[in-house]
């Protein structure tokens, strides 16, 4: 994807999902961060409506924040990824 | 032969409402308004196709009620004719969820793209042509989107938008042979079967 294209707020959530499922399911902002390609603000804006809807769950580590895909959020990814191939199957981007 | 091409008429619509199900569901989820394009068109084509087996089976009553020539004849043109452009509607709807992903839409291409439909509503002899040029120009970006993604999936799509091109091939020159009809709404069926194996495969993908 080009820096200049838009990205909807679902491919946004899509990108924080995958990058902490490629993490293994569990990892902290900064790799997020640079997986998703968002400000710290921002991810963390994104983060805690993931968190509200229940797609992420939050790990607190001594002084480390971990931040974990919920089966909801991976159910969420899979459902995305099906919608997705359907959608390139007729050349249409999400 | 009736018997035949309603069934294959209503697979082909059953097929039609499933895609057009599915592309309602991720629009739902993704608020992308070539989806809901998408989603429309084979709602449309869906609403097309049961409409042309309910005025067949009614055209067949008609027939055993006895009724008077110059009324059946009446009745075939007029649903003949809003049947073909529900169908044209459907295919307009098509354009335009391609046209929208080429970029933003410009007015005129907008205009551009509802044009055949107002054409036809005053010349209906023309409407398979018509289709033809809509669906040209759907497949066309069907194959453009197969030759960059290379995959089955869109070699499906690709192949469904042919088979219902071939189709109305068939159906122009219907006048010529009685059989092009059978086999022009058995090509449209399988095309609706390609798409139907499409769905199924991305509905099961891991």
């Amino acid at each position: 994807m080009s820096p200049k294209e838009y990205r909807s707020k679902a491919r946004i959530y899509v990108d924080i999902l995958a990058t902490i499922m490629r993490s293994g399911g569990k990892t902290g902002p900064t790799r997020i961060l640079y997986g998703a390609n968002l400000s710290y603000d921002r991810l963390m804006r994104h983060l805690s409506h993931l968190i509200e809807v229940g797609l992420v769950a939050e790990e607190k580590l001594e002084d480390k924040t971990l931040y974990k895909l919920t089966d909801r959020g991976r159910e969420f990814l899979l459902e995305f990824t099906r919608m997705q191939k359907f959608a390139e199957a007729f050349g249409i981007t999400i | 032969m009736i018997g035949l091409a309603l069934l294959m008429e209503l697979v082909s619509s059953a097929i039609s409402f499933m895609i057009g199900y599915y592309a309602f569901k991720a629009y739902k989820s993704y608020s992308s308004r070539s989806l809901f394009l998408l989603h429309s068109g084979f709602t449309v084509l869906g609403i097309s196709l049961t409409l042309r087996v309910v005025t067949t089976v009614y055209f067949v009553v008609l027939r055993v009620a006895e009724v008077p020539s110059q009324q059946l004849k009446a009745v075939i043109s007029f649903a003949g004719i809003v049947f073909t452009l529900t169908q044209l509607f459907a295919y307009s709807l098509f354009v335009l969820t391609y046209a929208l992903q080429t970029k933003a839409l410009e007015k005129t291409r907008f205009i551009g793209a509802l044009f055949p439909i107002l054409y036809v509503s005053f010349f209906h002899p023309y409407l398979e042509i018509v289709a033809l040029v809509l669906l040209g120009y759907v497949t066309a970006q069907t194959l453009i989107n197969l030759l960059l993604k290379k995959n089955l999936d869109s070699f499906l799509v690709f192949s469904g938008f042919t088979l219902m091109l071939l189709s109305h091939l068939c159906f122009l020159f219907m006048i010529a042979n009685e059989l092009l009809l059978l086999l022009g709404q058995t090509l449209q069926m399988i095309g609706f079967l390609c798409l139907l194996a499409m769905l199924v495969k991305v509905s099961y993908s891991g």
